[in-house]
């Protein structure tokens, strides 16, 4: 008799908050340039990173996700003005608060990525990939039902 | 004697009108326990009390006043989320007179134990967590102030001393979920925060359901570490969630944490000024991107 198939080699859910503007601009342009990169990230497109709530990404990870990632436009190229910079004060209470509770660093990330930077997008995918990767499976803040 | 003075005060002002309402403390049933009492009348006014077992934040109660003058007793915490309070547009400081009390701190009924004495100094075995950092806001906010106006307890660190700040990520991951297990999710920290007045919290939606009443810890720490942020910038270290906690758990830590962060990033302290703009609804186009690639 055939032994159950067993579980492929382990590969980490990440889920991307991309600003519509710049950085899911900068994935299509990415992609129109045929650049590779992980297909671990799942994207999210939001209007803006000032609409990103923390609590999606702590719900992304408490659903099991292992990474989570938010990309926007740089400061000053912001469409709505100012979003960015509000969601910078946001989430670096967010990231420090994460940190103070002994969640791994590299599990949440924030990178700017204009609409002109295919190149950046995919080495910023690539990176977070190879991070949360090394990280192994998230187990910290998910729930015990969902973990890998 | 404090308590004098505030009740003739108190008993003034709602005869003479100047309030409808007058909250305070008044004696408990159980011992070293005070409870909160609405005053009507100066003949309620006699009830009322002011001693170390006094430490609930009586600003709580102020945003369901809307439409009446109120008369509150105010020790520095309770000053301070009234400033907060009347920046975020919840209490409408023309309605409101605070009667500053001088506190020499608060007891917490999990360290009280029976046989301590509220007149002599033994009661500061039991003094609050919070109470080792008190300030006093620099706005002119108070109706009267009984008692020297200075804050009766030193000014202290920061920083909760029971906290593994210093740890490594896995052994703060450790002490963070031994708390979190002990979460049963009453919301008696919501109920006791005056900053906690949403007529919705997100944890009572159910459609969708943001939290959900799974009893596991992630489910805790999302609540948690969700109010903590909601608080980052407002909160003003009152401690009346960690005392009003059934389980003990050390929220006034994560709390702390984000004032601390503040104040190391943004130069920012809550409860100082009402005219202040927010911490989360104000930006500086020069704060730092060191977190972001």
């Amino acid at each position: 008799m055939k032994a159950p198939a067993v579980k492929t080699e382990w590969e980490p859910k990440i889920v991307a908050f991309l600003c519509h503007w710049c950085s899911y601009a900068g994935a299509d342009l990415a992609g129109i340039s045929r650049l590779q990169y992980p297909a671990n990230v799942r994207v999210i497109r939001v209007p803006c990173t000032g609409a990103v709530n923390p609590f999606y990404i702590l719900k992304a990870l408490t659903q099991g996700a292992d990474g989570v990632l938010v990309s926007g436009c740089h400061p000053g190229d912001c469409h709505y003005l100012a979003g960015n910079y509000v969601a910078r004060r946001r989430f670096a209470l967010l990231a420090n608060l994460l940190d103070f509770v002994g969640i791994e660093k590299g599990r949440l990330q924030f990178s700017w990525v204009s609409a002109a930077e295919g190149q950046k997008f995919s080495d910023v995918m690539r990176e977070v990939t190879e991070t949360v990767q090394a990280l192994g499976p998230n187990q910290r803040l998910v729930q015990k039902a969902r973990r890998a | 004697m404090v308590q004098e003075q505030l009740r003739k005060e108190a008993a003034r002002l709602l005869r003479e009108g100047e309030v409808d309402v007058f909250i305070g403390y008044a004696r408990g049933s159980l011992p070293a326990q005070s409870t909160v009492v609405f005053a009507r009348s100066s003949e309620d006014a006699q009830e009322l009390v002011f001693d170390p077992t006094c430490h609930p934040n009586l600003a709580v109660y102020l945003p369901r006043f809307k439409k009446e003058r109120v008369g509150v007793v105010v020790k520095a915490c309770d000053a301070r989320a009234l400033v907060e309070l009347i920046r975020e547009r919840q209490v409408d400081p023309d309605k409101v007179l605070a009667i500053g009390v001088e506190c020499p701190g608060v007891i917490d009924r999990d360290r009280w134990e029976e046989g301590m004495s509220l007149d002599d100094g033994e009661w500061k075995e039991a003094l609050a967590v919070a109470c080792e950092h008190c300030r006093l806001p620099a706005v002119d906010l108070f109706h009267c102030w009984l008692g020297e106006k200075k804050v009766a307890v030193e000014e202290a660190d920061a920083q909760v001393s029971s906290s593994p700040i210093d740890e490594d990520s896995e052994e703060r991951y450790r002490w963070f979920s031994a708390e979190m297990e002990k979460c049963i999710r009453c919301y008696a920290c919501r109920q006791a925060c005056p900053a906690c007045y949403c007529p919705e919290c997100f944890t009572d939606r159910s459609h969708p359901d943001w939290v959900s009443p799974v009893h596991e810890p992630p489910e805790a720490m999302l609540f948690h570490l969700v109010r903590t942020l909601h608080l980052a910038g407002r909160c003003t270290d009152c401690g009346a969630c960690a005392r009003a906690c059934p389980q003990n758990i050390n929220l006034l830590a994560l709390h702390r944490r984000m004032e601390a962060e503040a104040v190391r990033r943004f130069g920012y302290l809550s409860g100082q000024d009402p005219d202040a703009p927010s911490l989360l609804g104000s930006f500086s186009k020069d704060d730092s991107d060191d977190f972001i690639k």
